[in-house]
């Protein structure tokens, strides 16, 4: 060993850039540095991150002369989708429940002032740090659902610390490509609040809570069809509930669905 | 049949360029619209790579191409100068914690956070999987170059989740205050 490697090396050594005398001097200072360890460790799961962006398009790319076979199986895995959803909405939703439901409340206030407020920021003011820092100091999940599978773009996130009437929160907060606004809070589930979907109306703003662990989410949107607004919830449900990100199946779904609906009326 | 032949082609690759589309866009929407363009014109091309790493590389030039031409349209100008501030040394961790963080959605908001030159380089090489000497070939610049571009990128993001921020609660806040 002649030299610490320097940080392109490492980058070139998890890229298998590097000539096989450089990669056995940087293996061998791994295996004698825990803090290169580390550091090379990270640079692998940012690159390993990085990697799956490509299988996340919101909707499919449509070229000339599409092949018929393709279009007709898109479309029939969407309907069997949906009626799967449908029989799984059937069976786990449940009539609002009672308990405490400030935090729900508050939810719906935030959700309200963001989507119906032109002057709240937009993808300008997203910062992943505040997701991060939310996870670390609050236990929130890591795993939260990404929508942007189903179209929609993330233009908002904020973190609420826990004050001495209400736990901390995250808000995220997305928009269809026609204006719609899709609220998902995820915050430190009450007691009383049931592992199960529930719906309400309020002021004819529908939304759908549940729980999953120790955690509370709720799911607001405006401006959005009911039917389209019906799947996500329903995916984004089961999504919390596995602990999961959205599968192939799930994006497929929900890309079919940005497209088979009417357009967001907002 | 040559037409459904290169379709399967492009069909191979629409995700790792959207992918890199997204990594120059930052925005779902116009990654989607960017991966449409490239194909549309990649089919209408009458000269096409038979080798499939050159017809790879290839793709990747239109795409990015198409990106120059929409940012030019936009009257923005895409920084691809790299400002000349040093590596930082390993003895100066800028990861501080907990690598299991790295969620897919704080990279990708991470992502949107870098310079023009750092998106485009790790859309290549981590995004695509391109080596670094094809990434040097579509960016038109040196291997040396891109090496040093992928580790100041990589660190980049690295830095930008390892720093945190903490938001107030307004509408509690106005109701402890209205109490």
């Amino acid at each position: 060993m002649t030299r610490r490697p320097t940080e392109q090396d490492l980058n070139a050594y998890i890229d298998g850039e590097l000539s096989p005398h450089d990669d056995a001097r940087v293996a061998l200072a791994i295996a004698q540095d825990p803090g290169i360890a580390a550091r090379v460790a990270a640079l692998t799961r940012l690159k390993s991150m990085l990697s799956g962006l490509g299988d996340e398009i919101p909707q499919p790319v449509v070229l000339p002369d599409p092949h018929r076979t393709f279009r007709w199986l898109g479309i029939a895995a969407s309907l069997g989708l949906l009626v799967t959803v449908g029989i799984v909405m059937l069976t786990v939703f449940t009539p609002f429940g009672t308990g405490d439901d400030g935090w729900y409340r508050e939810a719906l206030a935030e959700h309200a002032d963001w989507a119906l407020n032109p002057a709240r920021p937009d993808a300008g003011e997203v910062d992943a740090n505040l997701f991060l820092a939310s996870v670390e100091r609050f236990g929130l999940p890591v795993q939260t659902p990404d929508l942007t599978s189903a179209g929609l773009r993330l233009t908002y996130l904020r973190f609420y610390p826990a004050t001495e009437t209400a736990t901390a929160a995250l808000h995220l907060g997305y928009t269809g490509r026609r204006g719609c606004k899709v609220t998902l809070w995820a915050g430190a589930a009450p007691q009383g609040l049931g592992i199960a979907l529930a719906e309400s109306r309020v002021d004819n703003l529908r939304g759908f809570r549940w729980r999953s662990g120790d955690t509370a989410y709720a799911l607001f949107a405006t401006g959005m069809a009911e039917r389209r607004f019906t799947l996500i919830a329903g995916k984004v449900y089961e999504a919390t509930r596995h602990r999961r990100g959205f599968d192939e199946e799930t994006r497929i779904a929900l890309r079919s669905a940005s497209t088979s609906v009417p357009p967001c009326r907002a | 049949m040559a037409v459904h032949s290169d379709r399967r082609r492009i069909e191979n690759y629409i995700p790792r360029l959207y992918g890199y589309a997204f990594s120059l866009c930052g925005d779902v929407h116009d990654a989607h619209d960017l991966v449409q363009e490239t194909a549309l014109k990649a089919l209408n091309s009458a000269r096409v790579p038979d080798d499939e790493p050159a017809y790879r590389a290839w793709l990747f030039k239109i795409l990015r191409n198409t990106w120059l031409d929409v940012v030019r349209r936009r009257s923005r100008r895409l920084a691809v100068v790299e400002n000349g501030a040093d590596y930082e040394s390993i003895g100066t961790p800028v990861w501080a914690h907990d690598d299991s963080l790295i969620s897919s959605l704080t990279v990708k908001l991470c992502l949107t956070k870098l310079s023009p030159a750092h998106r485009e380089v790790l859309g290549l090489v981590d995004v695509s999987g391109f080596s670094y000497g094809e990434a040097a070939v579509i960016l038109d610049v040196p291997v040396g170059t891109v090496t040093s571009r992928v580790a100041r990128a990589r660190n980049a993001m690295l830095a930008h989740l390892a720093s945190g921020n903490i938001l107030q609660f307004p509408a509690e806040r106005q109701r402890q205050e209205a109490l």
